[in-house]
């Protein structure tokens, strides 16, 4: 399964979002244009539905209250809704239309309260589910929870659930491996990769060697002297580690451990690692960051490569990116997004119908689309400083 | 000793083409810098410099893509400066240099698995080599070039995620130019002037 399609209002630096979405969808943009932003609703609906603790609430509260959620632009309307369309493939119909809109109590409590929440499924011509009902009516506290997050509400739409609730975000900060010290506490998700080593441990040891052998072929290409990687328990404290040994002027080569990693080395094996390891949505942020540009464009082959042999090539996968190097790839040019920062807040749009020509002309999404999302006025940064 | 020389290339495969060229001359040379301009405008841009470079440092190879120009010679006399150095190669694969790899059929073939017979005869002279190429491989019985080298169905790319990538490797690899000269003249031209270039190189 996977999500064909997003619409959002009120969210974050969106005031209104219309967005279809591909196997593999690019989102481009310039900084502060809401590139995270707009992985973050994935994150929430996730967050709702996280079989430990998750909740509606705790989901918004985790964000800072719903003050910092709701778009700046929203004016008079102060509703936040989401709505999102499930597919079995990119090009078919959707089998699932979930819809969330909530928004503040504004009396007494001043409660967060679910406005709208419809679930719909294909073929059947009444929703499956349609709040608020008559129930909702009668005990308001009903409407501070969603239906989704709840097991005794959900069985009609588990697999719903259940899918928003798998949802994988990578932002592997190389530091917090290598420095376990500052790293006092991982973040619920692991959204930094500091768990890596953790889940990597956790792994039963057959699916883990052949992951890790996986890796190691793709490492070789593109770290030079990487010779071999294996996973260890230290003998004294019980720690996992990753080892990895270097072609050295000594026979045996070097074996060192991942905080002697360097950064893009560590972030390229948590992104092979994460491709890897379930099957559901994932959200990729930057995966360009300390890789040598040579590297960042193998990065769409690589992940197409890896979930082929995963038999997993249908797996949905959202990346934000600025790399030129990664979008100069021959890249589906139905799947970027492209963000434009405007005064009613930022703008989502997929390439035109000229853009989609060019492109089918051997352009890249680097030729056509990048440019357009260079900040306006850049030019004079340089003047004032 | 082995003099040096500087390739440019258009595009990733005309670079890959260039260094072919440059070792299938047999001439002890090495091959000290390679830039892929990415695109016509840049290289263009670049040939006033690499003709400084021809005089002064080493002998250059540029390798472009003529495109759909009616007649290359006419091109490349009005991309290459007034009193260019002679040893600045510039040249240009009739319509892209997908025609210089179909022309090593027998190569080709076996690496893609594709049946020799449907190859064209004179590759110089096909439209769109690089349609011609897509089509042949999508015919080919070897699945990993057709997962990575073809756009996925239905997609708005040309070509698929690995295309450069699995082209360089066959230029790499397999690519024969004695059976590509045979049915590529364009190809076959730009040996004789490269072989006495490198050769006047060495005796320096």
């Amino acid at each position: 399964m996977l999500i064909t399609r997003l619409k959002l209002k009120n969210w974050r630096n969106f005031k209104n979002l219309d967005v279809p979405l591909r196997s593999r969808t690019y989102v481009i943009g310039a900084n502060a244009s809401g590139k995270s932003n707009l992985l973050d609703v994935f994150r929430f609906l996730r967050d709702i539905c996280r079989p430990a603790g998750g909740g509606l609430q705790k989901a918004i509260e985790d964000r800072g209250g719903l003050k910092k959620l709701r778009c700046l632009q929203a004016r008079t309307d102060n509703e936040i809704e989401i709505h999102v369309e499930i597919s079995e493939d990119a090009d078919s119909d959707p089998i699932w239309e979930y819809t969330l809109a909530f928004k503040p109590e504004g009396k007494g409590l001043h409660r967060v309260l679910v406005a709208r929440e419809i679930v719909k499924r294909a073929g059947r011509s009444e929703p499956v589910l349609s709040r608020p009902d008559k129930a909702d009516g009668k005990d308001v506290l009903r409407r501070t929870q969603t239906a989704i997050e709840q097991i005794n509400s959900n069985t009609a739409f588990r697999d719903v659930s259940d899918f928003f609730s798998e949802t994988t975000y990578l932002h592997l900060v190389p530091q917090l491996l290598k420095h376990s010290e500052i790293a006092s506490r991982i973040v619920e998700g692991d959204p930094f990769g500091q768990g890596l080593l953790q889940r990597i441990a956790k792994t039963p040891q057959k699916t883990r060697d052949a992951r890790l052998r996986r890796i190691q072929q793709s490492l070789e290409k593109a770290v030079p002297q990487f010779n071999q990687l294996k996973f260890e328990q230290d003998k004294i404290t019980g720690l996992p580690h990753l080892m990895a040994s270097y072609q050295h002027w000594r026979t045996h080569g070097a074996w060192q451990r991942e905080d002697q990693f360097s950064d893009g080395t560590l972030r390229l094996l948590g992104l092979l690692w994460m491709l890897q390891e379930s099957n559901s949505l994932l959200l990729l942020e930057e995966p360009e960051l300390s890789l040598n540009d040579a590297i960042v464009a193998h990065i769409p082959l690589m992940i197409d490569r890896v979930l082929r042999k995963q038999k997993a090539f249908g797996r949905q996968v959202i990346i934000t990116t600025h790399s030129e190097a990664l979008l100069g790839n021959p890249l589906d040019g139905r799947a970027i997004i492209l963000l434009e920062p405007a005064s009613d807040g930022t703008l989502a749009r997929v390439a035109d119908a000229t853009e989609l020509a060019l492109m089918q002309e051997g352009l890249s999404p680097a030729d056509v689309l990048l440019p357009k999302t260079r900040p306006q006025g850049i030019d004079q940064l340089g003047l004032f400083l | 000793m082995s003099g040096t020389i500087f390739i440019v290339g258009e595009d990733d495969l005309c670079c890959s083409a260039g260094e072919a060229l440059v070792r299938y001359t047999g001439i002890k040379t090495t091959i000290s810098q390679r830039l892929v301009a990415g695109g016509a405008v840049p290289f263009r841009k670049k040939i006033s410099s690499m003709n400084n470079v021809a005089e002064n440092i080493m002998p250059v190879l540029m390798i472009a893509d003529a495109d759909q120009a009616p007649c290359v010679v006419v091109q490349r006399n009005t991309w290459l400066p007034r009193g260019a150095n002679e040893r600045l190669l510039l040249r240009l694969a009739v319509r892209e240099a997908e025609a210089w790899i179909l022309a090593d059929d027998v190569g080709f073939a076996q690496f893609a698995k594709i049946n020799q017979a449907l190859f064209p005869r004179h590759p110089d002279e096909a439209a769109d080599p690089k349609r011609t190429l897509l089509e042949l491989i999508g015919r080919g019985k070897n699945r990993d070039l057709r997962d990575e080298m073809l756009a996925p169905h239905g997609s708005k790319s040309l070509v698929g995620l690995g295309y450069n990538l699995r082209l360089a490797e066959f230029v790499r690899g397999h690519w024969r130019i004695d059976r590509a000269i045979e049915r590529s003249p364009s190809l076959a031209r730009v040996l004789p002037r490269l072989i006495a270039v490198l050769a006047n190189n060495n005796m320096r």
